[in-house]
């Protein structure tokens, strides 16, 4: 069910922190705490490194690729308070812009769905998050700042898939306009729910279930129907699956509690399958069977390269 | 002396021993002690007052004892602060939850000398610094004053935050000046005699837990609130002249400043120093340098060295304490100064002075700039940079680049690095980015170029533990998956067992372990490293990314979707696709396909199975299992082939809709409602407008009651030929095109109807197969209905269904109404008839009046303006005539000769048949003088004859018609109503005959009497 396509030796000097493969499946980046960002070019199986990016002072915590409508951007953020945005061309990367107006570790960042433009949200340590919209007419990159999001500091954020509000009525369906929307996790234990309300970014909705601080979160991709769903994952070893039809009741299921910490939650593309990792440097798969119960279809150890199917 | 407390003990620290242990005192409490403090005057210093819970406990310090002397209880709930008189010394002021302000004096303890009563709970009790009676008090956002002169009622109230206010203090030098931090991130600044509005504000970026005046010039300090435990500027000094950024930034502490205060002064000494306590269990002496009081605008005397004092004072065994540098450290690194810097001049360096002027020149930008060094430099105080006047660089490129400075200048010495070099180096790249800009014209993010690659800021509790595994699924079928090395076994500190929840885990575990590499692959691969501690520290085991392909997991496939087909013929469709899905292996699919097949294609008695209730839910069911369970593809595919065939028949919401508002017209067979079809029927058709046409073989007539949702006053009438209704069977399912090849019978009435504009109308024919209720139809199907659509936006074949659909249902219904109605329209008509016809036959003996009444009741009727009666002269049928003209109750009895082939009168006179003219200007029997001599128009004439059981016996002429012409109904009452007024006029002649007749023989028998009686007599 499963195969490998790639095997890449990173060749980085110290421990991966983050790795993404852009929208095409062309290229990897990746990013360590030895300060780099390395990207490859995985066409067909291979492992070229293409650029080795340099210019963070502390180690790379997480990164983004943009979609490629936008050009080929990739975002990073790390320990030095700072995020930057690379832009390839000729296969070279060169620093696009760069945001240091947080006070503390950027800890994640990510690009929002392109419906909404280049708009690009990091959560930070100083426990605000920025939302960076790019304007095209300018040239320049707007940053908005959410100030105070989480106390403590804010770990992840997440964007909600760009859908437009169903209603019975047709004749509003035309008029709705997009709205933004993001998810957040927190050292204050709390996943937070904000939405973009005119010029400002409101707190929709705080999610409190989880006992020690959020360490992920991630708001699965729309199929079309009209539930949402977030996953989000904890320091307190457990991943909780919160779902709502309208937006503003959501209902918490615990997923499982792991063995240790649990610092990494993905979804797949169709949304029902959610990629677990944590402190016990296992991933797993885990799947709603028909019941709405979670299994775990798949157990992916890291090192061997192989993934045991169930 | 210091009081440090716990639960467990008091410790207490002489600062002027600097090598003095910590004492410290054991205590027998179960509550932590909430505030303490040393009385401030010299009488009675040893004495100190700490709170716990509700009570109150003065101990004095006497030969290194502490012994509780007073033990005050007043209080109800537990105590928030105290503060002692500031020159009374048995004064002692306390505040609680309980809403109470206690005032003790210590001479009599047992009670409070003063209780005041602030029903809200305070947090805080201040005395005033000058003043000895005021007393300030918080709660929550207001501040109350108290002066003991005036009883137990607040002197002053001010509504000073909307937050939470975390901290009073007065001004020392002004009586009347009051400082208040708050929740709400400001500070402000209250004149007590004017409280209203707070004298100014100062803000910060994080909300604020104490403000305090400094004891010089015009100084604040202040410290954000502990609980938010970030933010390593926490302890900031503002001069409260220029409150847009602060002077100076205490860096120090590896944690949150707690509480701070001011040292007393020692006497003849002008030292300032300010003692904090911090959260990470080190206590700080700072010495404020003179630079610093004179930021505040305080001009100390004269110059001295500073003191920091660094300790540990609670029970944790761990002590820290930092190398004093031996050798004189400024000249050290003025010695080891690299001046050969590029576009720069080290012009003075005055180790004596503490100072180094350096002259830099960088693209016409000249900057003389003097660096000033304090005495506690480089141990977390940097030095101060100052532009001095000789340069040629404007303000804000100054700001711009002194900001730069002591940026880098705090990073560095906040790691107790000099900074000298790396600031003057930064200075050279900042003044040419600066002058890049400048040229074009553009802001630049001015960043230092300071690696920060070691763990261990001040943050670092804050910042998660980095992830060093994970999985991220990607593009469309990847899953990127990365983690640590098998044989990089997690360094199991001694404390935790899981993976540790901050960076700051690093430190702790790697500070023990004396190594100098504080990196998250340390913490991995300790154990792995000891093993091969001599080999290559670099060999970090290999960092391993995999790239999976997990399109097997996804159900959606790429090579389903690339075989699939969508186009043809359904059953074709469901057969392909269900073979592609038997390559590919999915028997799952193949069933789906294979039912959907059966679904779409199998025929019950009653039609297509998809339309049978239990086939429209299993279609459904299909879709939503493939929905819910994420397999996109199938749910799209089924959705098109389900949607295909659903094409062919209408939807079932639609339908539903106009058939629930049809509804209430079955039940009331009000004709109104019969209009109730059109608000369904525009909005399910999309269009403007919409209307019916009704098709009346019968009298071959097309009629329009209404259009849209406005009901026409009266119906329109249009003659159309059965022929051509009949020919309308063949457009069964069609729409008829509104163009030149339509009938010019059928075009007049959208002609008619849509007369001012030339909107698109499409109109479909609804036949109906069975009805038998025009018995003229010779075929089967008989068209009864046009559906018109005025300018839908919808496309012709869904309109074809939806009026189809519709009608399928409605017919019935509708035909149902119309004959109802008809029925109820008769009834009306014969009732009036007949009460016309009792009328009219009471009036009989009189011709005269009978003609009037027939006059009146014939316009009534009709609703016709004028009215005229030609009644025909019995003996010259043909052509003399009495007209008998009402117009306004006048009557005009004249001759006139009706002929038969000149005016209408005469015609209906002669044929007996009855005359309905529109225009009669355009017709040749109209005689235009009539008008002339009456001086009217006439609009349209209705003519009918008035007939007895020999034939005609006279005419009635109505005209002009009040609003509109005659109509069908008209024509049909009057052709009674002339039968009636036949009868009652022939009556009435006869009768009048018979009188006459009756007269005249009575009138020839008197005459034969008198003949007789003359004859009698004369015999």
């Amino acid at each position: 069910m499963v195969s490998i396509l790639n095997s890449i030796d990173t060749g980085h000097e110290d421990m991966v922190h983050d790795a993404e493969v852009d929208y095409y499946g062309l290229r990897l980046a990746t990013c360590s705490s030895d300060n780099s960002v390395k990207v490859y070019d995985i066409k067909n199986g291979g492992t070229a490194l293409l650029d080795d990016l340099k210019g963070h002072f502390g180690p790379v915590w997480q990164i983004a690729w943009s979609h490629p409508k936008f050009g080929n951007l990739l975002a990073s953020c790390s320990y030095d308070r700072k995020v930057i945005i690379w832009k390839e061309q000729n296969g070279k990367f060169s620093k696009y812009y760069e945001y240091a107006n947080h006070d503390s570790s950027v800890n994640s960042v990510q690009f929002a769905p392109p419906e909404y433009g280049l708009v690009l949200a990091c959560g930070s340590s100083d426990g605000s998050i920025s939302i960076l919209s790019y304007i095209s007419e300018t040239h320049n990159w707007d940053a908005k700042k959410i100030q105070n999001a989480h106390a403590i500091g804010c770990n992840a954020v997440s964007w909600a898939p760009a859908i437009t509000p169903m209603t019975s009525d047709f004749s509003q369906s035309d008029s709705a306009k997009l709205v933004k929307r993001l998810v957040s996790g927190g050292c204050d234990n709390l996943v937070k729910i904000w939405r973009e309300e005119e010029d400002r970014w409101v707190e929709e909705n705080k999610l409190e279930v989880h006992s020690d601080w959020v360490r992920d979160v991630a708001w699965a991709p729309s199929i079309g129907l009209h539930q949402h769903t977030i996953a989000s994952c904890s320091q307190d070893r457990r991943v909780i699956i919160w779902t709502s039809d309208d937006g503003t009741n959501w209902n918490s299921t615990v997923l499982q509690t792991f063995d240790d910490v649990v610092w990494n939650v993905s979804w797949s593309l169709n949304g029902n399958i959610l990629a677990v990792s944590g402190g016990d440097n296992k991933i797993t798969l885990w799947k709603q069977n028909l019941q709405g119960n979670w299994q775990c279809v798949s157990d992916v150890v890291k090192g061997q390269g192989q993934i045991n199917s169930q | 002396m210091l009081t440090q407390r716990s639960r467990r003990y008091i410790a207490i620290r002489n600062l002027d021993e600097e090598l003095e242990v910590v004492q410290k005192f054991p205590r027998q409490s179960k509550y932590d002690v909430g505030a303490a403090e040393w009385n401030p005057t010299v009488h009675k210093r040893e004495l100190c007052v700490i709170s716990s819970n509700q009570r109150l406990e003065v101990l004095t310090w006497r030969s290194q004892e502490l012994i509780q002397t007073h033990s005050l209880r007043a209080h109800t709930r537990v105590i928030t602060d105290l503060n002692w008189h500031r020159s009374e010394p048995n004064i002692l002021a306390s505040c609680s939850v309980d809403t109470f302000i206690h005032i003790w004096d210590l001479r009599d303890a047992r009670r409070p000398s003063a209780s005041l009563s602030a029903i809200a709970e305070a947090s805080q009790v201040r005395w005033n610094k000058i003043s000895p009676h005021l007393l300030a008090t918080a709660h929550d956002g207001d501040i109350k004053i108290w002066d003991q002169r005036k009883g137990t009622a607040p002197v002053q109230y001010v509504a000073a935050h909307l937050s939470k206010i975390h901290g009073l203090d007065w001004n020392p030098s002004v009586e009347t000046q009051l400082a208040t931090s708050s929740q709400d991130n400001t500070v402000k600044f209250f004149d007590m005699t004017n409280p209203r509005r707070a004298e100014y504000v100062l803000t910060t970026n994080a909300p604020v837990w104490r403000a305090r005046f400094t004891p010089f010039g015009n100084g604040l300090i202040t410290v954000v609130v502990p609980q938010l435990r970030r933010g390593e500027n926490s302890l900031l000094l503002w001069n409260t002249a220029n409150r847009s950024t602060p002077m100076h930034t205490f860096v120090g502490h590896r944690d949150v400043v707690l509480e701070f205060e001011w040292r007393k002064q020692t006497p003849g000494s002008s030292d300032f120093q300010l003692i904090t306590w911090s959260k990470d269990q080190t206590l700080l002496v700072w010495k404020i340098e003179p630079f610093l009081q004179k930021l505040c605008g305080h001009e100390p005397d004269d110059v001295r060295e500073e003191v920091a004092v660094d300790n540990d004072t609670s029970e944790v065994v761990k002590i820290k304490k930092k190398n004093s540098p031996k050798v004189q450290p400024l000249q050290q690194e003025f010695s080891l100064l690299n001046v050969h810097i590029p576009n720069l001049e080290v012009t003075t360096m005055d180790p004596v002075s503490r100072t180094c002027t350096v002259f830099a020149n960088v693209n016409n930008f000249m900057v003389n700039l003097q660096v000033t060094f304090p005495g506690a430099y480089p141990h977390g105080v940097p030095p101060v940079f100052q532009i001095l006047s000789e340069s040629t660089v404007n303000e804000s490129i100054g700001s711009q680049l002194l900001q730069t400075l002591n940026h880098l200048a705090q990073q560095r010495v906040s790691k107790n690095r000099t900074c000298l070099e790396s600031c003057l180096r930064q200075m050279i790249t900042t003044l040419e980015q600066l002058s890049a800009d400048s040229e074009n014209d553009r802001m630049f993010d001015t960043s230092y170029v300071e690696p920060i690659n070691v763990f261990g800021g001040y943050n670092d509790a804050y910042i998660p533990f980095p992830r060093t595994s994970g999985g991220k699924f990607c593009s469309v079928s990847i899953l990127v998956c990365f983690g640590r090395a098998p044989h990089a076994r997690r360094f199991s500190g001694k404390t935790e067992s899981s993976t540790p929840r901050a960076l700051s885990a690093l430190e702790s575990i790697f500070t023990k372990r004396s190594t100098d590499h504080m990196t998250v692959s340390a913490y991995y691969h300790q154990k792995h490293r000891y093993r091969i501690k001599h080999s290559s520290s670099k060999n970090v085991a290999k960092t391993m990314v995999h790239v999976y392909d997990v399109s097997g997991l996804l159900l959606t496939s790429r090579q389903l979707a690339e075989e699939y087909i969508l186009d043809g013929d359904i059953a074709t469709i469901c057969k392909h696709n269900a073979a592609t899905a038997a390559v590919v292996g999915r028997w799952d699919l193949v069933q789906a396909w294979t039912l959907a097949e059966l679904i779409e294609c199998s025929q019950t008695k009653d039609g297509l199975w998809a339309n049978h209730p239990f086939g429209n839910k299993i279609s459904d069911a299909l879709i939503s299992h493939y929905a819910a369970h994420s397999d996109i593809q199938m749910a799209a595919m089924l959705s098109c082939i389900f949607g295909k065939n659903q094409n062919n028949h209408f939807q079932q919401s639609s339908l539903k809709s106009i058939l629930h508002g049809v509804r209430p017209a079955a039940i009331t067979t009000n004709h109104n409602s019969k209009n109730r079809f059109f608000r369904p029927l525009m909005k399910e058709g999309c269009c403007k407008s919409a209307f019916l046409v009704h098709l009346l073989p019968t009298t071959e007539e097309a009629v329009v009651q209404a259009i849209g949702t406005k009901e026409l006053e009266t119906a329109l009438y249009f003659p159309v030929a059965t022929n051509v209704i009949n020919l309308l069977v063949q457009y069964e399912n069609k729409a008829l095109n509104c163009d030149d090849s339509l009938d010019p019978q059928l075009a007049t009435i959208f002609n008619k109807i849509c007369s001012d504009s030339a909107p698109q109308i499409i109109s479909v024919p609804v036949l109906n197969r069975r009805h038998k209720y025009f018995p003229c139809a010779t075929q089967n199907l008989q068209p009864i209905l046009l559906t018109c659509f005025v300018d839908s936006s919808k496309d012709e074949s869904y309109l074809i269904k939806l009026a189809g659909e519709l009608f399928r249902y409605c017919q019935t219904l509708l035909l149902n109404t119309m004959a109802g109605e008809d029925e109820e329209r008769r009834r009306l008509q014969k009732q009036s008839l007949l009460s016309i016809a009792r009328k009219l036959f009471a009036h009989l003996e009189d011709v005269n009046n009978l003609f009037k009444e027939i006059l009146s009741e014939a316009k009534k009727l009709t609703n016709a303006q004028r009215c005229s009666l030609f009644l025909l002269n019995p003996d010259q049928v043909q052509f003399a005539k009495k007209v008998f003209d009402v117009t306004s109750c006048t009557k005009i009895n004249t001759k006139v000769k009706l002929a038969r082939d000149q005016n209408i009168a005469g015609y209906v006179a002669t044929t007996g048949q009855l005359l309905n003219i529109e225009n009669p200007y355009d017709h040749p029997l109209f005689d235009k003088n009539v008008d002339e001599i009456e001086g009217v128009k006439t609009r349209n004439v209705l003519c009918f004859p008035m007939v007895d059981e020999n034939g005609v016996i006279g005419v009635i002429q109505l005209c002009n018609k009040r609003n509109g012409n005659f109509n069908r109904f008209d024509e049909e009452v009057v052709k009674l109503f002339g039968v009636y007024c036949g009868l009652s006029v022939m009556h009435s002649l006869i009768y009048k005959k018979a009188r006459e007749a009756h007269i005249r023989s009575k009138l020839a028998n008197e005459v034969m009497i008198y003949n007789v009686k003359v004859s009698d007599i004369l015999q």
